[in-house]
């Protein structure tokens, strides 16, 4: 996922000549861990270096597990990391000593959009006060529905969590351990409505518009301020999102480009000098026109109408969050269920299907790890099925994580991962039109479902994609609907994977550059 | 690099060699006029005069009085101790320059500039507090922060809704709290619970010996209630002045924090309202000499009337009060002269009491310990 950005040409020549003198002034590189959500900048990002002689490295990690990494030292040789927020960083004993400098760059709250038509139903136009309880009454009384991004996955419903928690709990300060007890059942009666989640706010985003367009849209989404403005600036939406900035109070993204601690000299000139160019007026107003989130600086700001933040008060201690954001996987959102397609044909042999077993078994386990690990595995209620897939489709096997036996279940699941073997051919649609049977076959609940495919090679056997193309359309509806993640690896087709994940909505990973264990992890945040 | 065309041809080879000799003559100039030695001196401050310390207009004039001054910041409750070889240690307060003159066994101090601390509110907040009674707007246009009625207002865990007219603040539902720096690390939000201790001791400087577990609940859950600390003394100045009002309603702050962002920027916005707290307390800049030249560093800062002008174009308040005068008039900015209504702060041992006692009830809630204003650079970034 690296873009490097081109640094500037003035650099470029004054390096040529080889001059120790202007030195300074240019071939400086920045390498930063960022979340996705900055992704957006890159554009941006390349004039900020033309003109600064800054070149720009970014890669790109979920965000607590980055600012995890950044909390215990493990960091690797980045020079900087760039989330939406370091709040959580900051709830770590490690976490500021881990860090030499912070500066915000942009601002953004986490809101509310509704689909303009419903919001007028709901009473929800400009200048009338909605509260997060507001939400939650129309979630119960209205069958108001919405996508939220995963909060152990994506900064945008970690924020949104926390925001809710503390406004239903309304103490009027932080949010406190007991406060979380007490609106448990109102938190549970909350995310009954949502009906979608995702692993980034930039998916969460387009895959709202895709459902609007395909007729089976939710009614909203919990995201940044920022991309519900761009997505209605986009001109894809026929129906525009009304944005409802909740009166109880938000809690806001402000993106500090962050540099860790211990810089060379080299190193906190070139990040001051990036800084001092991102801060300035014309970039905050390239910001603000372009992404659409609130300049910091003074004389840049943003042409939508937006009312002024309210902020919620954050919580001290990192144990209310953490236990917050176990009990939202474990028992607030609604349970996940998904069919794992795994390609165990002859090519798998060896190192790759053991690649494969050691990389779903890791899911099986509370480790006790991170909270991003202790989020990625699977939780009680899931249900999880294994078809295991060769010449044809192999027996399924399905594991319900029953509370209170959940343990043993993710331990036969495990033991069922282990015994996997490779042998035979790749009929891979004809196991993936089994999983899309499996789904029909399943009680119409409240789970959100999903296809994980993953296969190392060509497919050589049973049905084309097309044919998929055709069963699908034969299926009812919420069935067909369900998305594939798709997982590249070994001698994957791409542009066939590309083309499965783009007709199911869903989304292609790549298991080829990237630890396999590390992909089922990601994928977990769409689940 | 497809696209762009190549800036510079020839023409950067004539920069280079332009520079060169630009920098043969800086060498030979700087041979001529620093032949004179400069006695390099180290001392340990209050992260709030960072700044001022690294002011390249002090440091030159430092310079030219013959010393090289470099400052590290420190956590102002450990400032006198582990001095590591300081030449001088310049806290914020009177009390913790007696703790590092009796740590170091030094009967000097100087004390060169002062600021008190106050509170800066946006307009609709401060006209919602003065209907609350809480602030007052005086005769001379400045307004007035009754901190009494304030701690009567958080004892009935007021929200800033329920404060009268309808204001930003109507739809508020956070408790009216002063938003401060960490009590653990910094000399600011310790100048807080200065002013909250005597009004809840009933209006009496804290004594020295066991805090009352009253007092030091009440003024505990002042700060525990903000939430997550901030990760630097800057930042709760930074987020009143770029977030707003709604999220940072009213910011306790150093008087010298607000007039240095006025006079040199960046600005606060137009409807930004000075706020005097009555009572309030002094910051009082002090420098405790730990070696001669120390010594001379704060005799210099004391007494050199080029320094006195720079500490006074810092925002901070200086013996002569014309200095002052004229930078707040000249920028118009609605500050007392006077500040009348101020109390004391306790000694060391009472207030060092009571701030362990705030620091054992954040240990207790389970929050992480604080960060050493030592670590790491600034938090702010850049912008002051």
């Amino acid at each position: 996922m690296r873009r490097a950005l081109p640094a500037a040409a003035l650099a470029v020549a004054l390096t040529a000549s080889s001059c120790s003198l202007v030195e300074g002034l240019g071939g400086d590189t920045l390498r930063i861990l960022a979340g996705s959500e900055v992704a957006d900048l890159e554009p941006l990002l390349e004039e900020v270096s033309e003109r600064t002689g800054v070149e720009v490295e970014l890669d790109y990690s979920g965000t607590l597990d980055g600012l995890t990494r950044v909390a215990a030292g493990d960091t690797g040789d980045y020079d900087a990391v760039w989330f939406a927020s370091n709040r959580y960083l900051h709830l770590h004993e490690g976490g500021r000593t881990a860090v030499h400098t912070e500066t915000p760059v942009m601002v953004s709250p986490v809101v509310l959009g509704v689909a303009e038509g419903r919001a007028e139903t709901l009473g929800w136009t400009s200048g009338t006060d909605v509260t997060w309880a507001d939400v939650a009454e129309a979630v119960a009384d209205e069958e108001l529905t919405y996508g939220m991004t995963n909060p152990g996955a994506s900064n945008s419903g970690f924020s949104a969590l926390i925001g809710i928690a503390s406004a239903l709990a309304d103490t009027g300060v932080a949010l406190r351990g007991e406060d979380v007890e007490r609106v448990r059942p109102e938190l549970a009666e909350f995310f009954e409505g949502q009906e979608v989640t995702a692993g980034s706010s930039g998916w969460l985003a387009q895959d709202f518009e895709r459902r609007v367009r395909e007729g089976r849209p939710v009614d909203g989404m919990i995201n940044y301020e920022s991309v519900l403005l761009s997505l209605n600036d986009s001109g894809v939406m026929e129906e525009p999102l009304t944005l409802v900035h909740p009166a109880d109070g938000t809690v806001t993204a402000d993106y500090p480009l962050t540099l860790l601690a211990n810089p060379s000299e080299e190193t906190l000139s070139a990040y001051e000098r990036l800084v001092g160019d991102l801060l300035s007026e014309e970039t905050q107003q390239r910001i603000a026109d372009d992404t659409w989130r609130r300049p910091v600086a003074q004389g840049a700001s943003l042409t939508a109408d937006v009312p002024p933040l309210v902020e919620l008060p954050f919580p001290a201690q990192l144990e209310v969050v953490d236990e917050l954001v176990a009990d939202y996987v474990g028992a607030l959102r609604r349970p996940a269920r998904t069919v794992y397609v795994l390609d165990v044909s002859a090519s798998m042999e060896g190192d790759r299907i053991e690649d494969l077993r050691s990389s779903l078994e890791a899911l099986t386990g509370a480790d006790g790890g991170s909270l991003a690990h202790r989020t990625q595995a699977f939780q009680e209620r899931e249900e999880v099925t294994l078809l295991p897939f060769s010449t044809e489709p192999g027996e399924p096997s399905t594991f319900v994580m029953e509370p209170g036996t959940a343990e043993s279940a993710a331990a036969d699941l495990a033991e069922e991962v282990r015994s996997l073997e490779a042998d035979g051919d790749t009929a891979a649609y004809d196991a993936l039109r089994e999983a899309y049977e499996l789904l029909d076959a399943a009680p119409r609940d409240d789970h959100l479902t999903s296809v994980v495919f993953m296969t190392d090679g060509e497919v050589n056997r049973g049905s084309t994609l097309d044919e998929l193309r055709t069963a699908l359309d034969g299926m009812p509806r919420e069935v067909a609907a369900t998305p594939v993640f798709t997982v590249l690896f070994g001698e994957s087709n791409e542009t066939e994977m590309a083309e499965l994940a783009e007709m199911t909505g869903g989304r292609v990973f790549d298991g080829r550059e990237q630890d396999l264990e590390q992909v089922f992890r990601e994928i977990r945040g769409y689940q | 690099m497809p696209g762009l065309p190549p800036p510079f041809g020839r023409r950067s080879t004539w920069i280079v060699v332009g520079a060169a000799a630009v920098a043969v003559v800086l060498v030979a100039i700087g041979f001529v006029v620093f032949t004179r030695e400069t006695t390099p001196v180290e001392g340990v401050v209050g992260s709030e005069k960072v700044a001022f310390f690294e002011d390249e207009r002090v440091q030159d004039r430092f310079e030219d009085l013959g010393y090289a001054v470099t400052v590290r910041p420190r956590g102002s409750r450990l400032l006198g101790e582990r001095t590591d070889g300081a030449d001088f240690v310049s806290p914020g307060s009177r009390h913790l320059a007696e703790r590092a003159q009796e740590l170091n066994s030094v009967s000097t101090e100087y004390l060169p500039f002062s600021t008190p601390m106050v509170l800066l509110g946006y307009e609709p907040v401060v006209d919602a507090l003065e209907g609350a009674g809480v602030a007052v707007r005086e005769e001379d246009g400045t307004w007035s922060f009754d901190m009494s009625a304030y701690l009567d207002l958080t004892e009935e865990r007021t929200r800033w809704r329920d404060l009268p007219g309808d204001s930003v603040s109507s739809s508020n539902r956070n408790e009216v709290l002063v938003r401060t720096t960490d009590p653990r690390t910094s000399n600011s939000a310790a100048m807080h619970a200065v002013v909250l201790s005597y009004l809840l001791n009933g209006e009496e400087v804290l004594a020295p010996g066991p805090v009352d577990e009253g007092v030091s609940e009440t003024i505990s859950r002042l700060f525990l209630a903000q939430g997550q600390p901030p990760e630097s003394s800057q930042q709760p100045f930074e987020q009143f002045r770029d977030l707003g009002a709604g999220h940072t309603p009213l910011v306790w702050v150093y008087e010298s924090q607000y007039v240095q962002a006025m006079v040199n920027g960046p600005e606060l916005s137009d409807d930004v309202v000075v706020l005097y707290p009555g009572p309030t307390v002094f910051s009082e800049h002090a420098v405790v000499p730990l070696t001669g030249a120390g010594n001379e560093v704060g005799r210099l800062l004391t007494e050199d009337p080029e320094l006195q002008e720079l500490a006074a174009a810092h925002g901070f308040r200086t013996d002569d009060t014309a200095r002052f005068g004229t930078l707040v008039e000249e920028y118009g900015l609605p500050v007392r002269t006077q500040v009348t209504d101020v109390v004391h702060p306790p000694t060391y041992e009472a207030l060092e009491a009571l701030l362990t006692s705030i620091e054992d009830t954040y240990e207790a809630s389970g929050a992480r310990p604080p960060v050493p204003e030592e670590a790491g650079g600034r938090g702010g970034g850049g912008r002051g």
